[in-house]
């Protein structure tokens, strides 16, 4: 247990290095989740789309229900 | 055999032909980004002994020192797929400069936050016009531009050539600024630290930091990859392939 | 040659009968210039000190002025579509164009700039040196400035975008002008330093007009 406050304590300089370590993962966290997001978004808004699309080709279908 | 050259080209940055590579490669990246990241950050932040001079804070070199790298690799890596789609009308090339853009920009202001940081308890002020921080401010302002250029500019076409132009103009002009900003510093030697001189790391400092200089190239594919990837998708919404693909199985992680 | 020659003639003409083109970058030299001692103190060491470097900073702000002048009107004229349709390449007609500019527009500010320094106390020994390092790197900055002008013709509100394209590659001709005047004042030797600006200025003679003409001929695609 003291040694793990110890590590977090980084020798006094605990500031300095876990700002800079959350600033990484901030900028990760962009990168990451932004990739994801847009690719989901793309991705429904593709589905959305074809559905639309296969909507049109067989109108009867969607009256049917 | 430049013609041959050519097709090769064309059909591997063809989009369902690229985006089927993408779609391969990625997760390899993507984990091994993961581990080699996990790994080096313990290598240094937990295994890794000790600076006699600077104490723990030099641990921040092992985020500082790959995203200054990364942002110098992507700047390259942006100008040359500019140059690829502006010599062989490769359309993917362009997305992938374009792409490459914001990430790259990402990683310029992180080496400039951290570096900072690191500032403070080495020189003692968050920040000092020394030779590296300035040229790694005015490359941030080249990927600025670049991305305000392509933004600004309606069709996407004439955007993606534009933006090639200034990223090729800026990559010849980056080792000047380099070269200019190096010789300027040494003009006014002033009372401070290098933040480098004088210092080396010892072997078990060096392990980490090569092992998240990894993690974050192989990052910077996946995320490319992936990214491109959903451009190329909003693109080519209503081509055959991308019908099929969707109809079939989901693209995964 | 006959070309460029016949260009470069009728393009100083025309800029000529633009004087408000020419002039206006010239007010605002000086106008910055003039805020200078109102911002800083108006005390004459610091303003020596200072002057070289700010009469630099005016000369590039300046010529970000000059530059959303130069293609202003071609679309309008047609000019953008002849030198693409002329037999002469395009490349030698963008050049004419520049010479003319360099010549009318930007010649003016790079002779303005070392009195305006002096108005600040620079000492005239250190005035000649800040005028023969602005007149080596002006082809330079002209070619950097027409590039960011080139290649936002096509946006509307391009005035504010093309500076922050240009002035970050403007840096490495900033230092060495600045630092030539510098080191000059110190007694140092700057002929390096002239050098150095002379091949910047070379380099973007012989790269920067094919950038520039493709950067105009992308405005034609859409």
């Amino acid at each position: 247990m003291e040694s793990l406050s110890n590590w977090l304590n980084m020798g006094g300089y605990a500031a300095f290095v876990w700002s800079a370590y959350a600033l990484w993962a901030l900028g990760f966290a962009w990168l990451v989740g932004g990739t994801f997001i847009g690719r989901n978004k793309a991705l429904q808004q593709l589905a959305a789309q074809q559905r639309r699309a296969a909507l049109k080709e067989s109108p009867q279908r969607g009256t049917a229900a | 055999m430049a013609s041959r050259f050519w097709t090769w080209l064309h059909k591997k940055g063809s989009p369902p032909v690229f985006y089927g590579m993408a779609e391969r490669w990625s997760p390899w990246l993507g984990w091994a980004s993961l581990a080699a990241l996990v790994v080096g950050l313990y290598g240094g932040l937990v295994l890794a002994p000790t600076d006699y001079q600077q104490g723990e804070s030099y641990r921040i070199i092992y985020i500082h020192v790959p995203a200054a790298w990364m942002s110098l690799f992507v700047y390259m890596f942006m100008a040359s797929m500019a140059a690829v789609g502006i010599i062989w009308r490769l359309k993917i090339a362009d997305t992938m400069a374009l792409v490459a853009a914001p990430i790259g920009a990402m990683f310029t202001a992180l080496a400039l936050a951290t570096g900072s940081i690191w500032g403070k308890p080495t020189w003692g002020t968050w920040w000092v016009w020394d030779a590296r921080l300035t040229s790694e401010l005015i490359l941030l302002f080249l990927y600025l531009g670049y991305i305000a250029l392509y933004n600004a500019m309606e069709d996407e076409r004439t955007a993606a050539r534009a933006a090639g132009i200034l990223a090729l103009v800026g990559v010849v002009n980056i080792p000047i600024i380099h070269f200019s900003v190096e010789w300027w510093h040494s003009l006014h030697q002033g009372p401070l630290l290098d933040l480098k001189k004088g210092w080396s790391l010892q072997p078990e400092m060096v392990w980490p930091l090569l092992t998240t200089m990894a993690g974050f190239q192989l990052l910077f594919f996946w995320a490319l990859f992936r990214r491109s990837q959903t451009v190329v998708l909003l693109k080519e919404a209503r081509s055959k392939w991308v019908g099929a693909m969707l109809s079939g199985d989901r693209p995964r992680f | 040659m006959n070309a460029f020659l016949a260009s470069f003639e009728r393009e100083c003409r025309i800029a000529w009968r633009q004087k408000m083109d020419v002039l206006n970058p010239l007010i605002f030299m000086a106008i910055i210039i003039s805020l200078a001692p109102l911002a800083l103190e108006p005390s004459p060491r610091l303003l020596a000190e200072v002057a070289a470097g700010f009469a630099w900073l005016a000369l590039l702000l300046g010529a970000q002025l000059t530059g959303s002048a130069l293609f202003a009107d071609d679309w309008r004229t047609g000019w953008l579509k002849q030198i693409f349709l002329s037999p002469s390449p395009a490349t030698v007609l963008v050049l004419a164009r520049l010479a003319a500019w360099w010549l009318l527009g930007f010649l003016p500010l790079v002779l303005l700039s070392p009195l305006a320094a002096m108005m600040l106390g620079l000492p005239s020994a250190s005035a000649m040196a800040l005028l023969l390092a602005l007149l080596l790197a002006s082809p330079a900055l002209l070619i950097f400035t027409a590039l960011g002008a080139a290649l936002t013709l096509g946006i509307g509100r391009a005035a504010a975008l093309a500076p922050l394209l240009v002035l970050p590659l403007l840096v490495p001709l900033l230092i060495f002008g600045a630092g030539i005047v510098r080191l000059h004042a110190d007694g140092l030797p700057v002929d390096g330093q002239y050098w150095l600006l002379a091949a910047l200025s070379m380099l973007s003679i012989t790269l920067g007009p094919l950038a520039v003409t493709a950067a105009l001929r992308l405005q034609l695609v859409d």
